[in-house]
């Protein structure tokens, strides 16, 4: 049944789609709707998703494709539902604390290198997977991720946000 | 002193673990689907009507009297309760005042409208186009609206559809009455051209059918002589040039806009309210921010809507100027309305609702 197998996957995925969402450069509640309206979207065309050889890779470009849409409308524009979800951590500063230094660490690339970095080293799509989602071929997915992590590497202030980030999770934990 | 730091992936990966998700909300989801998919079924439907006409070889009658042939004989049943999307091909006024001195070039205006859903969505779209005035003032049905001086009995009669069937290559929409009406007094001079009123039709069927294949009038199964004094040779083609380039796909769908019984002159409460004006999930309009109470007003009567697919809100007065679009902040006077106030688009959770008791200014003039 199309309703119980939709909530198996998006429970699975919910996660990785917000934190997407927060690494591609959305705050908390926009990453939630972008999620969201993905999910929306994938559950209206269920029986293409379901076709599709690869649904991680579907969902993906959806998301990408969502997000990218969301850049010229206004929240509203989206598919949110009736309610906002719940948030896990009921600490919303910690969560503002993440996103903004996510944020600060990545604010020197490019799209087309954060949405690589979010495919290939956060969500672990394969070469193959990101190369469908970002409809270029697996040596670019590649070069662009190689480049990616590079500029992050060679970017002391990206570092240092990197660092002090996950020093303050590590004192909050 | 911190050792240089040269590989981002691990402080990147922790980072993506510490975000918080929350929990997905999948029946809203769910619903949101639903939604989104009920938005889609009339164009399916059309799809499904016109691949079966392709492969059907011969006459295939896609509505009898709005009901499709063979229901009554085992097919689902429709749920009466059940409401479908159509896209509805109004005019444009030709006299309405756009102000500054301009006029308006007569053209089709196409409106999405939520409907009966009788399985069939060339009927339920014509049914709608020929019977549903217009939400807005400033739009036109061509087909109604009409006096025959030779026969007093049929002052203010309608013309409807009754059948609509496609059969080699064209849509054959019978009607409920002959339009050949030589002697028809319209309700105004300038109402539209038989012209125009054949291309509603023409246009809404096609749209309904998804089909671009043309269209013949017919009244009792014959085809008629033409359309109040004018002649046409049946059938006829869409006329690109009486739409607007893309206004099939920027179709604004009518919102379901809370109106109240105030109008201009009436008693009114001087309180104020008022924000920044947004569209909820459901396209219904509200004083209120992304986050926090929001405010459902009940606008003065005649007050009319339409949300456009890239999420544009248009208010209009009951006169059609526009006094409003999303974003804009305004100020209302009138007071706050209860519970059972709640009417048109306005949810049953709605924090709070305000009777809006003042003519609002046309928007060029804020």
């Amino acid at each position: 049944m199309d309703e119980a197998e939709f909530a198996d996957y998006a429970a699975a995925r919910w996660q990785s789609l917000v934190r997407a969402g927060v690494f591609l450069g959305c705050s908390l509640d926009e990453a939630q709707d972008l999620a969201q309206t993905t999910l929306v979207r994938c559950f209206a065309k269920w029986s293409k998703v379901r076709r599709a050889d690869d649904r991680d890779a579907y969902v993906y470009r959806v998301l990408l494709r969502c997000h990218t849409d969301s850049r010229r409308r206004r929240w509203w524009g989206e598919q949110p539902t009736a309610q906002p979800p719940d948030r896990a951590d009921p600490d919303a500063s910690t969560a503002v604390d993440v996103t903004d230094a996510v944020h600060r660490a990545l604010a020197g690339l490019s799209d087309d290198h954060r949405a690589v970095v979010v495919l290939r080293v956060l969500a672990d799509l394969s070469e193959r997977q990101a190369a469908e989602v970002l409809g270029v071929s697996t040596g670019t997915v590649k070069s662009r991720l190689s480049r990616a992590l590079a500029r992050l590497a060679g970017d002391d202030a990206a570092l240092a946000h990197l660092t002090t980030a996950n020093s303050d999770l590590g004192s909050t934990r | 002193m911190t050792a240089p730091h040269t590989d981002p992936v691990p402080d990147l990966r922790r980072l993506w673990d510490a975000v918080p998700g929350g929990h997905p909300q999948v029946a809203a989801m769910v619903a949101a689907g639903r939604r989104r998919r009920r938005r889609g079924r009339a164009a399916v439907a059309g799809l499904a009507a016109a691949a079966v006409v392709a492969t059907g070889g011969g006459v295939w009658a896609a509505t009898t009297g709005g009901r499709p042939p063979g229901r009554d004989a085992g097919q689902v049943a429709t749920d009466p309760t059940a409401t479908t999307e159509v896209t509805v091909y109004y005019t444009n006024d030709p006299g309405a005042d756009v102000g500054g001195g301009g006029f308006v070039i007569p053209q089709l205006v196409p409106r999405v409208l939520e409907v009966a859903d009788t399985g069939d969505p060339a009927y339920d779209a014509l049914h709608a186009l020929l019977t549903m005035p217009p939400a807005q003032p400033q739009l036109l049905t061509g087909f109604n609206g009409f006096h025959d001086v030779t026969d007093p009995a049929a002052a203010e009669a309608t013309i409807d559809v009754a059948s609509v069937t496609v059969d080699e290559g064209v849509i054959t929409v019978d009607l409920t009455r002959d339009p050949w009406i030589p002697y028809v007094m319209r309700d105004m001079d300038l109402g539209v051209s038989p012209g125009l009123a054949v291309q509603q039709v023409v246009y809404t069927a096609q749209d309904a059918l998804d089909t671009d294949v043309p269209v013949a009038l017919t009244f009792g199964g014959e085809p008629v002589r033409g359309v109040w004094a004018r002649r046409f040779d049946w059938p006829v083609a869409a006329d690109p040039d009486v739409l607007p380039a893309g206004a099939a796909q920027d179709a604004p769908r009518v919102v379901d806009l809370p109106t109240s019984s105030w109008q201009y002159g009436n008693p009114a409460r001087l309180a104020l309210s008022g924000g920044t004006l947004w569209v909820d999930e459901n396209g219904c309009p509200f004083f209120g921010g992304a986050e926090g109470p929001r405010t459902y007003p009940i606008w003065p009567q005649g007050y009319s809507a339409t949300l456009a697919p890239d999420g544009r809100l248009e208010v209009r007065r009951a006169d059609g100027l526009l006094v409003a679009v999303d974003g804009d902040r305004l100020t209302a006077g009138g007071g706050s309305a209860t519970a059972e106030s709640r009417t048109g688009c306005i949810p049953a959770d709605a924090d709070e609702v305000w009777l809006v008791e003042e003519e609002l200014p046309p928007r060029t003039t804020r």
